[in-house]
């Protein structure tokens, strides 16, 4: 059977012709977006390591130096600094938080999407380094708790598991330590800055803990991040940022209007007032926007290139069985039953879509060489054997989606036609002629 | 003749439904996605009121301080010093109109909040600062009143212009406020004028209220690098497209001389030199690739965008040429030529193509409705409001002659090549194949 279809495909060679190159055209560039996509949803589905549901950002103002209730006393740094204890400690005896969370730098809230890095290396080999992303935390509360931090791939820590009795302690991920320290316990170790200002000392810091990666973007690798204590001080005061975590059973949607009415008034300290409360999930979203509009387009586009596919397909093969009335016919009379005359045509439009597989990779191949496909996700501290780095396995996985969605489509397409030429009536047909 | 081609384009489409539906929606979903990039580039580009003097407007939106030595570069846009110097003395254009955007008050001002004198209510507004002639370089619909003219702008008078939305809200009405007060962040002004509500996708002149930038000193005063840099985008209207390159030059002579005077830093224009608002809308796809790359890019896109639908809409003409040989050949028989069959033929499908370009087109309007937002708001923008469209931007000749070419060149691309093949076939064989 199947070397017959393939001798009629050869001699309808010429409205095969059009057929096979709208699927090969339609392949390659539903190729390119499976692959896009293969490569986000790996990425989506390694883990964070931390958890914010239930996290909130909780923006502080400062009042404009024109308004009268603007006091100049208060601006003094040790005024401004007692004043953003005493906020801290009003919004820990709000009955719904659980823990707070203080870092220095917007870049050191999660799911921001903001960087702030250097290249570290170890301070006995200096060929090992690694560009890593900073989180600068105030050691005064659990940062860690609160955002629910891991270490060997998911045990819970907290601040008090380590020892911060060396004022240079810091605290490493998995990936700087591998990197950094590879085959050894990174934890007793020294690590320091690989830039050095001429006149100063290189900074030095003690590793006392290994963390699980963070991921910067939920489409990204995770990658390698150095936590620093740092108390409040005049020179930081200014760059404090809060956040909380709030009891589990509370939704965002009842926390944050809740928190905002009864702390307004409570949080109105010196020249600080309460801005706004968000939830870091909500901000996570936003920074992952940019990413999700890609999405939505490529999918649209995706879809626009399969309806167009359905309906050439659907179209000629409407018409092929018009045209092939008589043979349908022959077959009924030679004894095919319904069911293998719709094999027959379903069975065509398969073998054409597997024709095309062959040119369809080497074309894709040369995509691949000309540089055009990049892998998402990769920044440069990133580190670690990912799936799509394996160029080859990666391409035949994407190349064997790409094949069954477009089979499924071709089926799809083909089943109407091919269902109206399994009712031909043999006499019917052949009184025809 | 060609009468007699539609009408029996008619009788075909009707005999054959099935096909005649899968063509025309083949044709409508490729014709609609092309339509959605026109539109967008339409709204973008074209003369649409405010902004009706697109064609002849040069884009100064940036301006760069750069100390001498080379060694610190300050990207920003103009101070008022700048302006006046190199800008406002410019003899070449017909007018040139300053502003400080909307995000850039947003950022100086931090907070905004517009209140009446006496009333506990706030509210939030996306403001502009302006000069006296951008009320004359853009065409704003005044309800009511006069906006600030050129000596109250000297001045920093203390005079605003709202749109309606913005003096619904704030006063619960829109007629006879000019002359009252309100306040912006603790500041009285006064109300001038009342203008029509402006889309957001107006990316030049889109704002709820717009106020002299002489009237608050953070948008004037810039005492750092020499005083050159500043929060003012300089729109300069020339007399014709033609002057652009005048314009450019006196610019060029203005800024030189204008570099004389200063110290420590000079002023250039090498981080993005004055644009066409159709530069500019090219510039804003992508920022890290030149403006050819942009337009092959997208050339590029359209073209694939076309193709696809293009093969298998001969696919389609193909199969059913094949069923129409015995009807050409005998044509053929009775002395019609192959380019009499061929243009039957196009016109024919011609006819097709255009229903499904009108499908596409209606299509391209729900999407470019839907998806307003995504497609006209600038990726940097910090308009936060939702982008309203008027039937104007949408309907209108422009947009339909991009929809009748792309079908004329859909048709081409998609039945030339089925028809050469048949029309070239011989008439004994195009009769014998029944």
């Amino acid at each position: 059977m199947l070397w017959s279809i393939c001798k009629q495909i050869l001699n309808r060679k010429k409205s095969n012709g059009w057929i096979l190159l709208a699927l090969l055209l339609v392949f390659c560039l539903i190729w390119f977006m499976v692959d896009f996509f293969f490569v986000l949803e790996y990425n989506k589905s390694l883990t964070s390591h931390r958890d914010l549901n239930n996290t909130y950002y909780i923006e502080l103002g400062t009042l404009a130096k024109t308004l009268p209730e603007y006091k100049e006393a208060e601006a003094e740094p040790s005024a401004g600094i007692a004043n953003l204890y005493r906020i801290v400690n009003r919004i820990k005896e709000y009955p719904d938080v659980e823990s707070v969370a203080l870092c220095q730098s917007f870049s050191s809230l999660p799911g921001v999407g903001s960087y702030n890095g250097s290249e570290y290396r170890s301070a006995t080999d200096s060929t090992k380094r690694a560009g890593i992303q900073r989180i600068t935390f105030i050691p005064e509360e659990d940062y860690f708790r609160a955002f629910r931090h891991t270490s060997n791939q998911g045990k819970a820590i907290s601040l008090t598991d380590f020892d911060w009795g060396n004022p240079s302690a810091v605290l490493i991920s998995q990936m700087v330590a591998e990197r950094l320290f590879p085959g050894e316990s990174a934890i007793g170790k020294t690590i320091e800055t690989s830039y050095k200002s001429p006149d100063a000392p290189r900074d030095q810091h003690l590793v006392v803990g290994v963390l699980d990666d963070l991921k910067r973007f939920n489409y990204n690798r995770p990658q390698g991040i150095i936590f620093f204590p740092q108390r409040i001080s005049e020179q930081n005061y200014n760059y404090i940022y809060i956040a909380i975590r709030s009891k589990e059973h509370i939704p965002a949607s009842r926390f944050i209007p809740a928190f905002k009415k009864q702390m307004s008034s409570n949080l109105r300290v010196g020249n600080y007032y309460l801005k706004n409360v968000k939830s870091l999930v909500a901000m996570e979203k936003e920074t992952n926007n940019a990413m999700t509009n890609m999405v939505r387009s490529l999918s649209g586009l995706m879809l626009f290139f399969l309806i167009n596919i359905t309906l050439c397909v659907l179209g000629t093969f409407w018409y092929r069985v018009n045209v092939r009335k008589e043979e349908v016919g022959i077959r009924r009379a030679m004894g095919s039953n319904e069911a293998g005359i719709k094999k027959l045509f379903v069975l065509e439009g398969i073998i054409l879509l597997t024709l095309i597989l062959i040119p369809a990779m080497i074309i894709e191949s040369q995509f691949i060489a000309a540089g055009l496909i990049s892998t998402l996700g990769q920044s440069n501290s990133s580190y670690g054997d990912y799936l799509p780095d394996h160029t080859i396995v990666r391409f035949l996985i994407t190349n064997a989606i790409t094949w069954l969605l477009l089979a499924a489509i071709v089926v799809l397409a083909i089943w109407y036609p091919a269902r109206s030429a399994s009712r031909i009536k043999p006499v019917e047909a052949l009184k025809d002629e | 003749m060609y009468k007699t081609y539609f009408k029996q384009a008619w009788q075909l489409m009707k005999q054959n439904r099935f096909y005649s539906a899968i063509y025309i929606a083949g044709t409508g979903l490729a014709i609609a996605l092309v339509m959605v990039i026109a539109i967008v580039y339409h709204i973008k580009t074209a003369d649409i009121a405010p902004e009706v003097n697109r064609s002849r407007l040069l884009l100064n939106e940036s301006g760069t301080a750069k100390k001498k030595d080379g060694s610190r570069t300050i990207n920003y846009s103009l101070s008022y010093q700048t302006l006046k110097e190199c800008y406002y003395s410019l003899k070449s254009p017909e007018l040139v109109a300053a502003s400080v955007s909307v995000g850039q008050v947003k950022r100086l001002l931090g907070d905004i909040y517009l209140s009446i004198p006496g009333s506990k209510d706030k509210y939030t507004a996306d403001i502009s600062g302006t000069d006296a002639d951008y009320w004359q370089v853009f065409s704003f619909s005044f309800l009511e009143g006069k906006p600030y003219n050129t000596e109250e702008f000297e001045s920093g008078y203390h005079k605003a212009v709202l749109t309606e939305g913005m003096a619904r809200k704030l006063f619960g009405s829109v007629s006879e406020i000019s002359g009252k007060s309100f306040l912006i962040n603790d500041i009285e002004y006064v109300v001038g004028a009342i203008v029509k509500d402006i889309s957001p996708a107006m990316t030049i002149t889109y704002a709820d209220l717009w106020i002299p930038f002489t009237s608050m000193p953070v948008f004037t005063r810039t005492e750092e690098y020499e005083n050159i840099v500043g929060p003012i985008r300089a729109y300069i209207l020339a007399h014709k497209p033609s002057d652009f390159e005048r314009i450019r030059k006196e610019i060029e002579e203005k800024r030189k001389q204008y570099n004389t005077q200063l110290i420590d830093y000079e002023f250039t224009l090498e981080s993005r030199p004055p644009l066409s608002q159709k530069q500019e809308a090219i510039r804003q796809i992508d920022f890290s690739s030149s403006s050819d790359e942009i337009i092959l890019r997208y050339s590029l896109i359209i073209c694939v965008f076309l193709l696809v639908p293009a093969i298998n809409l001969s696919g389609l003409m193909a199969s059913r040429m094949q069923e129409r040989i015995p009807e050409i050949g005998i044509r053929k028989a009775f002395g019609a030529g192959w380019t009499t069959l061929i243009n039957q033929i196009l016109t024919e499908n011609l006819f097709l193509t255009l229903l499904g370009g009108l499908c596409g087109l209606v299509v391209s309007y729900g999407i470019v409705l839907v998806l307003s937002n995504t497609l006209l708001m600038s990726k940097y923008s910090e308009i936060t409001s939702a982008v309203s469209l008027s039937p104007g931007m949408l309907m209108n000749f422009m947009v339909f002659f991009y929809a009748f070419m792309i079908c004329v060149v859909l048709n081409l691309l998609s039945s030339l090549i089925p028809v050469w093949n048949v029309s070239r076939k011989n008439i004994v064989e195009a009769i014998h194949d029944k």
